[in-house]
């Protein structure tokens, strides 16, 4: 050989190492199979259940065809759309849910939108990504699901969708082939075992932040069910008409008649002849702020405490029960038309504790405005004029009250759920035409008539009564609950006087279905139906008010109060971040500990034979370089010594064999045993025998 | 490296991939045959999806946050602890595996070269989804019970003759939830050789045997007057030291009597080609063709010289002798004046 061949000329190579069946991107298909495509199916059932009652039928048909379509394409080969189809699906899909629910955002057009998004993917599951995709649009769906409705049915709902969701993407990071279910399960099993520790924490203790970053789109964009600064005529019937639950109390200690729970709410004070409002904020903050306002319960009045758990409703009054003497919301004031208000709207569900006595009447209040003497100019004349008239017959102002009282008691006035409509003087319609209403129409034309005698007057718009559970001892009190009432300035206080009771005692006494039975069925569905059903629902309710008071209320308060608990004094938004960190952190280092270690490596008993027929082979020929393979090395000691050549070769190609091309039986570990334990190195030939073999 | 980076379904620029590869060879250093993946050399990154799941657990966040939305905030985080754990089973899928390569045997430039690549479960879990090669969502993937292995083939295209470093070999796994993929780059210390392209079967034909070596070097005289001689052996019979070429120069030289007649010699200098590339190729052309035809033949090259031999070894030794030929500068200018 003329030159050395180890020139210095290594490249670096310009391609890479490739898989032979590699597919190139274009060409990139992993076709759904059907089993992908079924865990697909199994959790859109469970993601769009919950909206199936609310967005418009034709979405879930669409999409129920496109499972039908895309399941049928995977069995029976049908052809899928190609892709004109789908962008024109696509198309159509949104000017559809644009046409159908004239707007694109809100609770109800967004998951109208995001149902058909699930299944024009679905008609495109080609690849892992594709189906990944469909995933988690899927869970975007189930997410969507729980800002409509967070009750105790939502638990199994979540469970269900984090399960098949996993077991889904799972199955569709395998192009190849699927586990078998048991697989499967055993290993989403594992995964979201060992996930739940770092949830809860996570759960427990990221930062909660008070209120929204965001105005908080209502569902279907309409208002919610509740009351409102204002009240015309028909406003509480329409009210009445919802079984929603607007809050529950839980009283500790005694509780009150049924007949005595008034909730107080918006004091409604400016009439214009139709319609009442609530003085305007500025007004109503000008007042004499009862800060301090705690009046000094009469002596031998019970005084109630309890926890009342208000809904969500964007309003800001927190409904005590009437007459609040103590509350523990911070931000709570009590305005000076005696309303406990709240700082901010209650866009969350909202706790508090109160103390109350269960009178109408409230001493230290201040003095009447002239608001509270304005009839709206020369609105319902002939009100007025009877109301004169009526005064001037009676003895006292209290004794005029009674006269009204009995007006409505003896002649013929009817409390129902469907007034009949009233022209432009309301309250005089109402008391000489129509004589039937609502506790709306009752309060109204009683405070005018207080007015118009010179009492002044207002109405008090709230809940009355409410249905006591007895499963777990609390009160739940429904939209349908909602009431109206008026308040009279007499001998220096305000006086509750309740004309509604005058028509109808048994809605006071007893609540709405008692006063009208004829549309319980209609009106309240869950209370109607038999006892065991009655049963059942309230046992269903009972278990959601726990849910909520525990589960669902958590939130910054309690986060604070949770840390309070572990010692740390007023935790700001900082410390709770860093309590999160630092357990979050610590989970992952158990983690890392105690999960990643994979468990002590099997002994691989052939590798022990090789090692130790390599440590035979270096003391008498020469030790195995690191980079030398088995062959390489049978190579290099067959070169040194010829004589071992045929027998080292062979070791090291069974070594292979029993390594790579097969899982070795036991017997074939055994005789590769035998073989390198009868091998024995013989001393070293003479050199010049070596060269002479080598020749 | 320009086409290989450019490849679809890699998210990093080249120029970032040369260095993080740089950055990973230096702390890894060079691989023996055989190498147990430790945790260190596993690396991890999202994939694609897995950023856009992250994308869309975060929107979940603020969308529980904003609405005080609790079952919110429970699929949001029960969702990211299953993301986060499905790190420690990516990762742990492919730690402790062991690697070996085999194959990388020379090939022509142009033609693929393979290897193997020995993937073995030493651990009692069994590990899924190994795949070997550069994107792993697009390369089949293979499981691993408990104690089990895996040969994964790979392919390398070649397009120039030279000894190659072996490029990095990739395994990676995408397992559980395809979320995450992890990663390990082995760096076989190997170098691969790739032989000259041979030139087509018609364009040269075998020079007829039985050419005397002596005359070759006659024949070639002027052009390089040593070509064909060697160092002696020790012991080297006095009738094959090149006695002219000693009086000549004073260094003592010897050449090979053993290969005689019936060799034909393939020349650079017979090449009817100028460009040196083209000359090797051709050679190549007539080196396959001798080997084929069971022809003994030496090789002659500027500067250097294999005496006449036939067999599958001498074969190799030529084809690596051209695959690595450095045509000097000097050769390429006698090229130039044209044979």
């Amino acid at each position: 050989m003329g030159r050395e061949l180890a020139s210095p000329d290594l490249r670096e190579s310009t391609h890479e190492w490739e898989a032979p069946g590699a597919a190139s991107r274009e060409a990139h298909r992993s076709p759904s199979s059907f089993g992908q495509l079924a865990w697909l199916t199994l959790l859109i059932a469970v993601a769009v259940g919950p909206h199936a009652g609310s967005v418009q039928p034709w979405v879930i048909a669409a999409l129920c065809g496109s499972v039908i379509w895309r399941l049928g394409a995977a069995r029976w080969g049908w052809d899928l759309p190609g892709k004109f189809l789908r962008a024109a699906l696509t198309l159509a899909g949104s000017f559809a849910v644009v046409f159908a629910y004239r707007r694109i955002s809100g609770l109800d057009a967004g998951s109208a939108l995001l149902i058909l998004m699930l299944a024009l993917k679905l008609l495109e599951t080609h690849s892992t990504r594709d189906r990944s995709i469909v995933i988690l649009i899927a869970w975007f769906v189930l997410f969507a699901g729980f800002l409509r409705e967070q009750s105790v049915a939502s638990i199994p709902q979540l469970a269900a969708g984090v399960v098949l969701g996993t077991l889904a993407l799972l199955q569709s990071a395998r192009p190849a082939g699927l586990l078998s279910p048991a697989q499967a399960i055993r290993m989403t099993g594992r995964l979201l075992l060992q996930a739940l520790p770092l949830a809860l924490a996570l759960f427990v203790l990221f930062p909660r932040l008070p209120g929204p970053f965001w105005a908080l789109p209502a569902p279907g964009g309409g208002g919610l069910t509740g009351l409102s600064d204002q009240m015309s005529p028909g406003d509480i019937t329409e009210l009445a008409r919802s079984d929603e639950v607007a809050f529950r109390v839980r009283f500790s200690g005694p509780s009150p008649q049924p007949a005595e729970l008034y909730w107080r709410g918006p004091v409604l004070e400016r009439f214009d002849g139709r319609r009442w409002r609530t003085q305007p904020d500025s007004l109503r903050e000008g007042l004499p702020a009862l800060r301090d306002y705690a009046p000094a319960p009469v002596a031998g009045q019970p005084v109630y405490s309890y926890e009342i758990t208000l809904e969500p409703n964007q309003q800001r009054w927190l409904l005590p029960l009437e007459t609040p003497l103590r509350w523990d919301v911070p931000e709570g004031r009590l305005a000076g038309t005696l309303e406990l208000l709240s700082k901010r709207p209650l866009d969350r569900r909202m706790a508090w504790n109160g103390q109350s006595v269960a009178t109408g009447s409230f001493r230290d209040a201040g003095p009447p405005q002239p608001v509270n003497r304005d009839l709206a100019g020369d609105a319902n004349p002939r009100a007025v004029a009877l109301a004169r008239e009526l005064r001037r017959d009676a003895g006292s102002d209290e004794d005029y009250l009674r006269r009204v009282l009995r007006m409505f008691r003896e002649q013929q006035f009817f409390y129902t759920l469907q007034p009949p409509a009233l022209g432009p003087q309301p309250v005089d319609d109402f008391l000489f035409r129509t004589r039937a209403g609502f506790c709306e129409h009752y309060a109204s034309a009683f405070a005018v008539l207080a007015r118009a005698a010179g009492l002044p007057a207002r109405v008090v718009a709230g809940y009355q009564g409410g249905a006591r559970n007895p499963v777990a001892d609390y009160w739940i009190i429904r939209q349908s609950d909602a009431h109206a009432w008026t308040e009279v300035w007499l001998d220096g206080r305000w006086i509750r006087y309740d004309p509604t009771g005058a028509v109808a005692p048994e809605r006071i006494e007893s609540g709405l279905d008692a006063a009208l039975p004829g549309l319980a069925g209609d009106t309240l569905p869950l209370l109607g139906g038999s006892k065991w059903f009655e049963r059942m629902a309230l046992s269903w309710d009972a278990l959601n008010a726990t849910w909520d008071r525990w589960v669902l209320a958590f939130g910054p308060d309690q986060q604070s109060a949770l840390l309070e608990s572990l010692g740390i004094q007023s935790p700001s938004l900082r410390d709770v971040a860093l309590a999160c960190a630092v357990t979050v952190s610590a989970v992952l280092i158990v983690f890392t500990l105690f999960g990643l270690r994979s468990g002590p490596a099997r002994p691989d008993r052939v590798e022990e034979i090789w090692q130790r027929l390599c440590r035979r082979l270096a003391r008498s020929v020469r030790p195995r370089a690191p980079h030398e393979g088995p062959a390489e090395y049978a190579a290099a000691v067959a070169d040194l010594r010829p004589d071992l050549g045929a027998t080292v070769r062979a070791l090291a190609a069974h070594y292979l064999r029993l390594r790579y091309e097969q899982i070795p039986t036991v017997a074939d570990v055994q005789r590769f045993s035998q073989m390198v334990g009868s091998f024995r190195v013989p001393p070293a030939p003479a050199p010049g025998s070596a060269a002479g073999a080598r020749r | 490296m320009g086409a290989a980076a450019s490849r679809p379904g890699r998210r990093l620029p080249p120029f970032l991939k040369r260095q993080v590869r740089r950055w990973a060879r230096r702390r890894q250093g060079a691989d023996g045959e055989f190498v147990e993946l430790h945790q260190g050399r596993v690396y991890i990154l999202p994939t694609r999806s897995g950023l856009v799941f992250g994308l869309v657990f975060f929107t979940m966040l603020l969308g529980a946050l904003n609405y005080s939305n609790n079952m919110g905030f429970a699929l949001a985080f029960v969702l990211t602890a299953v993301a986060v754990v499905s790190i420690h089973h990516c990762q742990r899928n492919l730690a402790g595996l062991r690697l070996s390569v085999s194959g990388c045997t020379p090939v022509f430039a142009g033609e693929p070269m393979e290897c193997t690549l020995h993937v073995t479960n030493p651990g009692r879990a069994p590990r899924w989804q190994i795949a070997a090669g550069p994107a792993t969502e697009r390369t089949p993937a293979v499981d691993l019970p408990a104690g089990g292995a895996a040969a994964l083939t790979l392919r390398l295209a070649t397009d120039r003759r030279g000894r190659l470093r072996c490029p990095e070999i990739r395994v990676s796994t995408r397992h559980p939830l395809g979320l995450f993929e992890s990663w390990a780059l082995l760096y076989p210390e190997r170098e691969l050789l790739v032989y000259p392209r041979p030139a087509g079967s018609a364009s040269v034909r075998l020079p007829p045997a039985g050419a005397d070596p002596e005359n070759a070097g006659e024949s070639v005289r002027g052009t390089d007057e040593f070509t064909g001689l060697r160092p002696p052996l020790a012991g080297e019979s006095l009738s094959r030291i090149a006695w002219k070429a000693w009086a000549r120069t004073g260094e003592l030289l010897a050449k090979d009597y053993r290969s005689g007649a019936g060799s034909a010699w393939l020349d650079w200098n017979a090449m009817p080609a100028t460009d040196p590339e083209e000359r090797l190729s051709l050679l190549t052309r007539l080196v396959i063709d001798a080997e084929a035809a069971g022809q003994s033949f030496g090789l002659r090259l500027p500067g250097m010289e294999l005496q006449p031999m036939a067999g599958p070894d001498h074969y190799h030794r030529c084809l690596a002798v051209l695959a690595t030929y450095q045509p000097s500068t000097a050769d390429v200018r006698g090229a130039a004046r044209g044979p």
